[in-house]
């Protein structure tokens, strides 16, 4: 029988939120003790404390989690500096290829090009095998993420290729399998943006533009949103539960943002109907999808649906409230209006709040 | 990863995706080469120029050219013949793209009622993506260089009060307006659109004239008036425009400032490039010599 929390049957994301869980835990027990709540015997508070610093010792050695505060503190700072590490890489591989690349011959540039994609690949794959930490892994993922992007992006000028869009297929792939080898949101996210950019372009090549003219309709990312939203519910892995949020964010985005941009510009709709009248739409259009977005999330508690939504739904409205108002209005009186607004915002929200948890004062 | 996937499925991935990627982008490079070159045009210094400028030019050592081409020369109604010639060094519309040829194109050409002025509905076009003929030195050329001088002896017959250029005086500058058409400006025009590659080569069979290659072309609405309808087309691209230069033939174009730029550019010593169009339409830098530039 396989142990509970065995080490080998979750990734570092779930130890670390199993390690808080613990420390959580340890704390509102000595709180509840002390309150005289709950009395554990002396051989039940030793069984516990036992199984967990076990549990405890297993992580650290398996995955280098952090212990307490402290270690989680440096523990950001060390995921920022990856972060850094890994642009400011990148951008050197970049600049490097910028600086020398017209001294080489040409079967000499496709050699360091493939062989470049190759090698940081096999890095990556070298250190996450041994790096319990994770950082330098992602370091090297993200690095070898801009190395296989340079690679085809560079073929392209090198050998004066029409430009297309299925380049963003095999990004979008490599991204996926970097994310998921190495449990990282950052390239989880380059690789939904390839999608987003793919998929927009299919279905503007269908509707009969030029690919890279994508963004003067936007309803050709709404395809996109839709497979993003439907991903997590259909195919969603309980091990990596934590990359879910990542797909609704940028689902709801990619509804969102030209929703907000049609309720703007209506004349880059595909409809063929008055500007006014296709901005009219999009707005209620906008402003019911937040609502049914923010009742969704509510209802299956995803924070991050309620947020996106809620954050977009402001959008909505102070860029009404600006076109509206800001010639029409001294600015005091604007800007004044716009706060008593969030505060009617704020008010709704408690209702919202204590309609959802019953028992709880308004 | 999922139950059951492995390190090892990882590297294996990961490889096929380089590999994989890789092999297509270069098959694909290796098929555009072989076999007869749809294309072969020698271009000049009047028809490839430097496609290097900006911040970071002084750190790069990539080098590529860009082509220079243009659409035969469009007169408007009541417009200054000088503007016309300002014009028509980088003219874009085109005549030849009127509303049958952007209805076998594929635009929509009925009245637009839906937007209030020309203006929402140029601005509502959307670009397409077509095969356009390129003609070199060509009979479009040839028209090109007599509209020009129609043009100079238009402004020569003006009364003196009518000035369009008030710091210069008009036929001078009409005359080194003509001197460029003679001397400097592209003889590369776009003179044909279709959909379909194989019908305008067979219309166009020189292939050390012409070249069919992609690019894209949009409607235009100015000056639909109370038809609503597009009146005309331009072209918005050539897809690809710039052409690398391979290490061997650097030194041909080494030091070469963009002269769209610099009006000092003809000074700069001229060249002849062999540009070889491939089956995928995309072309390549052959040969490059220097030759001596065309004093005025």
């Amino acid at each position: 029988m396989k142990e509970p929390g065995a080490a080998q049957d979750i990734n570092r994301s779930e130890a670390q939120v199993r390690v808080d869980g613990i420390r959580v835990f340890r704390a509102e027990l000595d709180r509840l003790q002390h309150e005289g709540i709950l009395d554990l015997t002396p051989e039940q508070r030793a069984a516990v404390t036992a199984h967990h610093d076990a549990l405890l010792d297993r992580y650290a050695g398996v995955f280098d989690i952090d212990r307490d505060s402290k270690a989680k503190q440096l523990s950001l700072g060390m995921r920022v500096a990856s972060f850094l590490g890994a642009l400011a890489l990148a951008a050197s591989a970049f600049f490097l290829v910028h600086q020398f690349w017209g001294l080489l011959s040409t079967l000499t540039q496709v050699a360091v090009l493939t062989a470049t994609s190759l090698a940081t690949f096999g890095l990556t794959v070298f250190l996450q095998g041994r790096d319990s930490s994770g950082y330098f892994s992602k370091l090297a993922a993200m690095v070898a993420f801009a190395c296989f992007t340079l690679n085809i992006a560079v073929f392209g000028q090198i050998f004066n290729i029409s430009p297309s869009d299925k380049a963003f297929l095999p990004w979008a792939a490599y991204a996926f399998l970097l994310a998921y080898a190495c449990d990282l949101r950052l390239l989880l996210a380059a690789g939904i943006l390839c999608i987003i950019a793919f998929v927009a372009a299919r279905v503007g090549t269908f509707g009969g533009m030029y690919w890279l003219d994508v963004g003067e309709r936007p309803e050709n990312f709404f395809p996109a949103a839709l497979l993003l939203l439907a991903f997590p519910q259909l195919l969603g892995s309980r091990r990596f539960a934590h990359f879910a949020p990542v797909f609704r964010v940028f689902g709801l985005l990619a509804l969102f943002v030209p929703m907000l941009v049609l309720a703007n510009w209506g004349r880059l709709s595909y409809l063929d109907l008055g500007s006014g009248i296709i901005e009219g739409g999009y707005q209620v259009l906008g402003f019911l999808l937040c609502g049914v977005a923010i009742w969704w999330g509510v209802r299956r508690n995803m924070q991050d649906v309620v947020n996106t939504a809620m954050t977009m739904a402001v959008v909505f409205l102070y860029t009404k409230m600006f076109d509206w108002w800001w010639e029409a209005m001294p600015k005091y009186l604007f800007f004044l209006v716009l706060g008593l607004s969030a505060l009617l915002i704020l008010l709704i929200l408690r209702r919202l709040r204590a309609f959802i948890q019953p028992g709880r004062a308004p | 990863m999922t139950a059951g996937w492995q390190r090892r499925h990882t590297v294996l991935a990961g490889l096929a995706i380089i590999v994989l990627s890789n092999a297509v982008v270069l098959g694909g490079v290796a098929y555009n080469r072989s076999g007869e070159p749809e294309a072969t045009l020698r271009l000049t210094e009047r028809e490839l120029d430097s496609a290097e400028w900006g911040a970071l030019q002084s750190e790069k050592s990539g080098l590529a050219m860009r082509l220079s081409w243009r659409t035969p020369a469009v007169t408007l109604k009541n417009e200054d013949p000088a503007d016309s010639i300002d014009r028509s060094a980088f003219n874009r519309n085109a005549n030849w793209l009127n509303q049958a040829k952007l209805a076998e194109l594929g635009f929509d050409v009925r009245a637009d009622v839906s937007h209030a002025t020309d203006e929402e509905r140029d601005r509502r076009a959307v670009e397409k993506q077509v095969y356009l003929v390129l003609e070199f030195d060509g009979p479009a050329y040839q028209s090109s260089l007599k509209w020009t001088e129609e043009q100079v002896e238009r402004i020569r017959n003006r009364s003196p009060a009518a000035r369009h250029q008030p710091t210069q005086d008009p036929v001078e500058y009409a005359l080194n307006a003509l001197e460029r058409e003679r001397n400097r400006n592209s003889r590369l025009f776009v003179v044909d659109a279709g959909l379909d590659p194989a019908v305008l080569r067979q219309k166009y069979p020189d292939r050390t004239r012409y070249a069919v290659v992609s690019g894209r072309v949009r409607p235009s609405y100015w000056r639909a008036g109370s038809d609503r309808r597009p009146v005309t087309g331009y072209v918005s691209a050539v897809n690809i425009d710039d052409i690398n230069v391979p290490l061997e033939l650097r030194p041909v174009f080494e030091g070469r400032q963009p002269t769209r730029w610099n009006s000092r550019g003809g000074d700069q010593p001229g060249f002849a490039a062999t540009i070889v169009y491939g089956r995928r339409l995309e072309p390549r830098m052959v040969d490059a010599v220097k030759t001596a530039a065309k004093k005025p």
